[in-house]
């Protein structure tokens, strides 16, 4: 327990002291030197993944899960393997989030005849795509959705940029994860997958069962189930459903604009299971569910590009007012349209082939000119050099 | 391991087509839409230019009209400014016979970022003989270039809602409105080598122009301006440089207080020509 709270007091201090201070700050007018130093304490680079694998070791552990044989191997061994599960490279900074659980048994002697080359090499090259071409390209131009420019476009650019920001923000964050797994693959160790084309999610728990896997794992196993999950009635399982996607909110950042948006998902997910039971859409329903979820989800996604709500508030009037306001429909747009088609395809190729492999069973010499024509494409169609959005967290 | 082959073959392939079309068929363009393509267009175009305009985005109006019968190369570098285009002549050593130095944004100084990007990557030789390593050639927009004529999108015709506008005006009047000692010691700083870079061009017989080119006039008068206009003076009369100063004569209308509305970049490039002692 003591390590537990350890692990959140580090993660607090680092990550909500400045929003903390600010808001008392505000609110109570306290301008002090230790508000100051406060406010500009700088943010440890991927503090909320590392310290939440350090909770999952520990409650893991405390739970008698099998993580390691505590029996054999002296202190200096442990000390070394916990050290090199926390501090493991490839996934440090952006996820995706291990379990101890299932990295501590990879750890062993490893030989280079066991990389599973053409594995890897597939997870970068479709990472690399993913980041280099389609969100370096689209955030140079969604660059745009920020205050007060946004004010300056018709009401059918602020959708079409909303839109690509969308595309862009499954692109970084999806093509990172691919590139940490890749690499992790290169070193002979298996992370677990981060993303499962959530864009087609027909519902607001299939969404977050596709989209930041590890994180919605994390946040299930060790908060969702351990406050009781579903199991102590409705009005209960509401709570926990909405308190997880408030904490899951914070957990994205310090700013009152990530608890609003995992607020809003932790509404959708208790209206969800209040009113549909889980029962799945099917048939001619199921594209406007799709359609339906991604249409919130992308709304939501705006909160992260303007963290100030004012400014959140200001695109939507935005979007009322500049009806009038001619359309823009130059490179920038067709450019939105092009690259957020890249996505599109992709997960339409796996709706076509019903999984992640049905192409490379079914199409291998089709599956090889797709990643000839993205490795292509990272070489010739990059966009400007941009950091990972998810770095930030 | 056989699929990865398999892949990079077809990868190479692509390259290959891809490289023989750039060169069969080269794309020539005059407006680029990056500093970056900006900076390799004069590099890796290996031309001598005669007149050289180094500037911030807001010489980008020059952009409108073709400005002088000889051949020119419009350097304006949006979020920088001159000291950058200055910067890369210098480290081309592709001085031209007459140059053009916007006065207005000194401060920004050099983009240590751009100008390590293009002169410090590894490809910088091989873009020599490797044309799809430019920028300008990146597949999609080398595609929508070859279809539609380049338009630059900064320039704009009409003044954007009046909330924006008054939001950006705002703006701009605050950020000239600031000359803290920081920012008169980098204005000095930066000063200092562009000085040192014009004189030796200078000396190496490349004759030299300064210009301001109008703002909101609310600005005109403004702490940051005057300061980098002050600098400007001294230099001109010290060095003999000539110095076409912002025209006051009329209100110039911009979009957002800094850039000229096109309307009235064409009455300012009229104000600007008159102002050269010569035909170019």
């Amino acid at each position: 327990m003591l390590g537990v709270i350890f692990n959140l007091a580090i993660l607090t201090f680092f990550k909500y002291s400045p929003l903390i201070s600010s808001t008392l700050n505000k609110e109570f007018n306290l301008n002090n030197s230790f508000v100051d130093v406060l406010l500009t304490i700088p943010l440890p680079i991927g503090i909320s993944f590392y310290t939440f694998e350090g909770i999952s070791l520990l409650l893991d552990l405390y739970k008698g899960k099998t993580v390691m044989d505590m029996e054999s191997g002296s202190f200096s061994t442990h000390l070394k393997r916990t050290a090199f599960f926390i501090s493991f490279f490839p996934h440090l900074i952006a996820g995706p989030i291990l379990k101890a659980r299932d990295f501590y048994p990879q750890i062993n002697f490893k030989r280079f005849k066991d990389i599973r080359w053409e594995d890897a090499v597939k997870k970068l090259i479709l990472g690399f795509f993913l980041k280099m071409v389609i969100a370096d390209n689209l955030n140079n131009i969604t660059h745009d959705i920020a205050f007060p420019f946004f004010q300056g476009y018709s009401t059918a650019n602020l959708v079409l940029l909303l839109f690509g920001y969308s595309m862009q923000i499954f692109a970084d964050f999806a093509g990172y994860s691919l590139i940490a797994i890749g690499l992790g693959a290169l070193f002979g160790y298996n992370l677990p997958k981060n993303f499962d084309f959530p864009y087609i999610s027909a519902s607001f728990s299939e969404f977050w069962r596709r989209w930041h896997i590890s994180l919605s794992t994390w946040l299930r196993d060790y908060l969702y189930i351990p406050l009781g999950g579903n199991k102590k009635g409705e009005l209960r399982t509401y709570f926990n459903l909405f308190i997880v996607m408030f904490l899951g909110g914070l957990w994205h950042g310090a700013s009152w604009s990530y608890a609003v948006w995992g607020s809003m998902h932790g509404f959708f997910l208790m209206m969800e299971r209040k009113f549909r039971k889980e029962k799945p859409a099917d048939g001619k329903r199921k594209p406007l569910a799709v359609f339906f979820v991604f249409f919130i989800v992308t709304t939501l996604w705006l909160l992260f590009k303007l963290t100030d709500f004012t400014h959140f508030l200001l695109y939507f009037k935005a979007m009322g007012q500049n009806t009038r306001l001619p359309i823009k429909f130059g490179l920038d747009q067709l450019s939105i349209l092009f690259f957020s088609l890249a996505v599109i395809l992709y997960h339409l190729i796996y709706l076509r082939y019903q999984s992640s492999s049905g192409l490379e069973k079914k199409s291998p010499n089709l599956e090889v000119l797709l990643y000839s024509i993205m490795l292509f494409a990272i070489i010739v169609s990059s966009g400007p050099q941009g950091s990972f959005i998810y770095f930030q967290f | 391991m056989e699929k990865v082959k398999k892949i990079l073959f077809g990868f190479l392939i692509l390259i290959v087509a891809y490289t023989l079309f750039l060169k069969l068929f080269p794309l020539k363009k005059n407006i680029f839409y990056t500093n970056d393509e900006r900076t390799e267009e004069f590099i890796y175009w290996k031309k001598q230019y005669p007149i050289v305009i180094a500037g911030s985005s807001l010489s980008g109006i020059f952009t409108i009209v073709h400005l002088f019968r000889q051949h020119y190369f419009n350097m304006y570098m949006p979020y920088a400014g001159s000291c950058t285009g200055v910067e890369i002549i210098k480290r081309t050593q592709n001085i031209p016979k007459t140059l053009f130095v916007e006065t207005n944004r000194i401060d920004r100084g050099i983009d240590t970022t751009l100008i390590e990007n293009v002169f410090s990557e590894p490809f910088y030789s091989l873009k020599y003989y490797l044309p799809f390593l430019l920028k300008k050639n990146r597949f999609l927009p080398n595609l929508v270039d070859r279809v539609k004529a380049p338009q630059i999108n900064s320039i704009s015709l009409h003044r954007p809602p009046l909330v924006l506008y008054n939001q950006l005006l705002a703006d701009a009047q605050k950020e000239w409105g600031d000359l803290s000692d920081a920012v008169k010691a980098k204005i000095d700083r930066n000063f200092l080598i562009l000085k040192e870079s014009l004189t030796s061009f200078s000396k190496k017989g490349c004759e030299i122009y300064l210009f301001e080119v109008p703002m909101d006039s609310s600005l005109y008068k403004s702490p940051l301006l005057t300061y980098e206009r002050n600098c400007f003076i001294k230099l001109s009369k010290d060095e003999g440089y000539k110095f076409i100063k912002a025209d006051t004569t009329r209100s110039y209308k911009t979009g957002d207080g800094e850039h000229l509305l096109k309307s009235d970049g064409v009455v300012y490039i009229k104000y600007f020509l008159s102002g050269l002692d010569k035909k170019f």
